[in-house]
């Protein structure tokens, strides 16, 4: 069970690993609340969307299942968007409210949706969901935190590094992601490599 | 046939059910979105003029000579440029309430079902309905003034806020309310809704940058350099929202010198 959920956040890391969900990814890490409300928000989306996928795993049919994935989810997230606008606390709603319509179109969703929970029981997709959740949410506050670092020498919207020190607006910019994520990736393989720089010819 | 047949109708079934689910949802949730929505807004209302006591519409126009206008849902009445036109003023009829304001003069008012067409007054001194892009240029700061409320306290007008939304942002438009003094200064400056950039143009939000427009009337500028009187810095690598934001903010500002200073006369 422990084991799905670390698949998630250390094997098949949905950024580090599978490079999945990159549109949100690259426009929202600018600063390290946006990265954890975006994650939290996904978390929960992806817990919820992979126990509804798994549910219904025995009605979709085969060949129309992608349509009916999408179908599925947008209405899933339609539907806890309007949920939080009304009853969410307005603290809450305001934190992880502007990213709701975003995971539409995550495709670590739907990519979920076909590769785990339309095979698999309820409880492994619910922890797989967790797991992956858990993953995006980590990469995402790395990214965001170094991002608003160098970018605005702030972390959490306090200004942490000393006026003297240049703040590089091109890290909040969009390649400032692209940057960010290169660095991290290599760093990830490098480490789950076991510290091994040694060339893995042939994988792209 | 049946391999055909049968996806389609599991996916239609689906999808129906799909269908059924939102528009619950829909139902469930209007009341209680529209209940925080105007939570929201009456504490943004607050945030500007903390020592009001009340909010109330704008007194009417009708002594002045003019139609009134009522604005969309907030039913605040007031009579616009038109007093005087009386007898041609018929397009108002289906006006939404809106006014158009461009550079922060006052174009005309938005009609009924979209900002893509206004009633403007014609040189003639005849309404007409024109499409709003013809009417503007490349450059121009176009805003829409949606709402006015005179803060009240004491029985007493304390000062007023116009909600207004600007173009010329990145990303559609930007909902700004702008509370003035009875002067007609502003004392307040809050951006209620955007879409702009996480960590640059919706820095916007934050009081740093919309402390500038304190004090200020007139109209108003963007500038990148050291501003002089009545010129707003632009937020780092956001230009665009900073225009967007000005744009609303002198539409406020010509609605009060228009119509707020005309009715308290």
């Amino acid at each position: 069970m422990i084991k799905i959920v670390k698949n998630g956040i250390i094997n098949e890391n949905p950024t580090f690993v599978q490079v999945i969900g990159m549109c949100p990814l690259l426009a929202v890490t600018t600063s390290a609340i946006n990265g954890l409300g975006m994650g939290a928000a996904t978390t929960a989306v992806l817990m919820c969307s992979n126990v509804a996928i798994s549910l219904l795993r025995r009605v979709i049919p085969e060949k129309a299942r992608i349509p009916a994935y999408i179908v599925i989810i947008a209405s899933f997230v339609t539907m806890v968007d309007l949920l939080m606008q009304a009853f969410a606390p307005p603290a809450l709603n305001k934190a992880l409210g502007i990213f709701i319509p975003l995971i539409v179109v995550n495709c670590i969703i739907l990519a979920r949706a076909e590769s785990f929970a339309g095979k698999n029981r309820v409880l492994p997709s619910l922890l797989d969901g967790l797991g992956m959740g858990l993953g995006f949410t980590g990469a995402l506050f790395i990214i965001g935190s170094i991002r608003e670092l160098l970018g605005a020498g702030a972390l959490f919207d306090r200004a942490v590094l000393p006026e003297a020190f240049p703040r590089t607006i091109i890290m909040i910019l969009p390649p400032g992601a692209f940057f960010t994520l290169a660095f991290l990736m290599a760093g990830f393989k490098y480490l789950r490599s076991g510290g091994k720089s040694k060339q893995e010819g042939g994988e792209t | 046939m049946k391999e055909i047949l049968k996806p389609a109708l599991v996916l239609f079934i689906i999808a129906a059910a799909a269908a059924v689910c939102v528009g619950a949802s829909y139902e469930v949730t209007k009341q209680p979105i529209a209940a925080a929505k105007e939570r929201e807004r009456q504490a943004a209302l607050k945030e500007l003029i903390p020592e009001a006591d009340g909010f109330e519409p704008l007194p009417s126009f009708e002594g002045a000579g003019g139609e009134i206008i009522y604005f969309g849902g907030a039913n605040s009445g007031f009579t616009g440029e038109g007093a005087g036109v009386s007898a041609d003023i018929k397009p108002l009829e289906f006006a939404s309430g809106e006014i158009i304001y461009v550079n922060g003069k006052m174009l005309g008012y938005a009609l009924l079902g979209g900002r893509d067409a206004a009633a403007v007054l014609n040189a003639d001194g005849v309404w007409e309905t024109r499409a709003v892009k013809d009417l503007v240029s490349q450059g121009d700061g176009v805003a829409y003034v949606t709402d006015a409320l005179a803060a009240v306290k004491n029985g007493e007008t304390i000062g007023f806020i116009a909600s207004s939304e600007g173009y010329g942002g990145y990303s559609g438009a930007v909902g700004v309310m702008t509370a003035l003094d009875p002067e007609g200064t502003i004392t307040g400056v809050k951006v209620v809704s955007q879409r702009e950039t996480p960590g640059l143009g919706a820095n916007a939000e934050k009081p740093a940058f919309s402390g500038q427009y304190k004090g200020k009337s007139g109209r108003l500028s963007v500038t990148k350099t050291a501003p002089s009187e009545n010129e707003i810095v632009a937020i780092t690598s956001a230009t665009l929202t900073t225009r967007a934001v000005t744009n609303a903010v002198n539409a406020a500002l010509g609605f009060y010198n228009d119509v707020i200073r005309g009715a308290a006369r």
